[in-house]
């Protein structure tokens, strides 16, 4: 396939043709879907090194299984995500029960902010973000994959291999848990919100 | 929480469901920080030009 097709085809379409060999078709869903996966692994790791890493392995585990895969499963991007999670959690620092510290500076924008920046806004973020990290590895990966990654409930079952209420429940627990954690921040959110 | 993610405010997702509004009011307010504070994050270019060359590479040279 020349590139402008690539670029047209439907995922249905380049995984056909990466599950027959065609490398060309799968660097297609890769540009398709990098960064997704990147954003994905970066919100469980906290750190853009170790994401990067992951990232890498997530794809080269992908073309090796690509022909396994089923399109009337989960969709593409789900699929890659179950393999990002399962590469995750078995790397160490998210092995010690996904509490790896905040980086030493969040990248907002393309721009490399410290953390003493005054930014409200990203002060904001970080505050909510760094109750994120603080959750049980099932309950911040639920929340990458509703707010980060904009999947279903049914999606997300599918990657974790659980029933939609289920999803459902580690949800509502990880919002309430995020809630106790960040009552004061939150309040001053609110207030905000609701003034402007 | 799907009605917060097409746009609409706070108040106008409480108000559609008056009678669970002291619990729901919580958790859509975490909901919305959420969604409104993802700080953006990309790989390098240079990780994402090496990762293409060798997905695309290992054609030539088998598994």
């Amino acid at each position: 396939m020349r590139r402008s097709s690539l670029q047209k085809a439907d995922d249905r379409e380049l995984i056909a043709g990466a599950a027959k060999g065609d490398r060309e078709a799968f660097g297609a869903l890769y540009e398709r879907y990098v960064f997704k996966v990147f954003r994905h692994v970066y919100y469980l790791t906290s750190n853009l090194h170790t994401a990067e890493d992951l990232t890498a392995q997530t794809f080269l585990k992908a073309l090796e299984a690509i022909h396994r895969y089923e399109m009337r499963g989960v969709p593409f991007l789900a699929w890659l995500l179950r393999i990002a999670y399962n590469l995750t959690v078995n790397h160490k620092k998210v092995r010690d029960n996904g509490t790896a510290p905040l980086p030493e500076a969040v990248e907002i924008q393309g721009i490399l902010y410290s953390p003493e920046a005054s930014c409200e806004a990203k002060a904001d973020g970080e505050r909510v973000w760094d109750g994120v990290r603080t959750l049980r590895g099932d309950q911040r990966q639920v929340i990458v994959m509703r707010f980060v990654d904009g999947l279903s409930y049914s999606d997300i079952a599918k990657v974790l291999g659980k029933s939609i209420g289920a999803v459902r429940v580690i949800q509502y627990r990880a919002l309430s848990a995020l809630r106790r954690r960040l009552e004061d921040d939150l309040g001053h959110y609110y207030a905000k919100s609701r003034a402007g | 929480m799907e009605f917060l993610r097409e746009g609409e405010s706070l108040e106008a997702c409480l108000q559609r469901y008056p009678e669970y509004r002291e619990r729901l009011t919580p958790l859509l307010e975490v909901a919305l920080a959420l969604q409104g504070h993802q700080p953006e994050v990309a790989p390098s270019l240079y990780f994402l030009v090496e990762l293409k060359s060798k997905l695309t590479r290992e054609k030539h040279e088998g598994r």
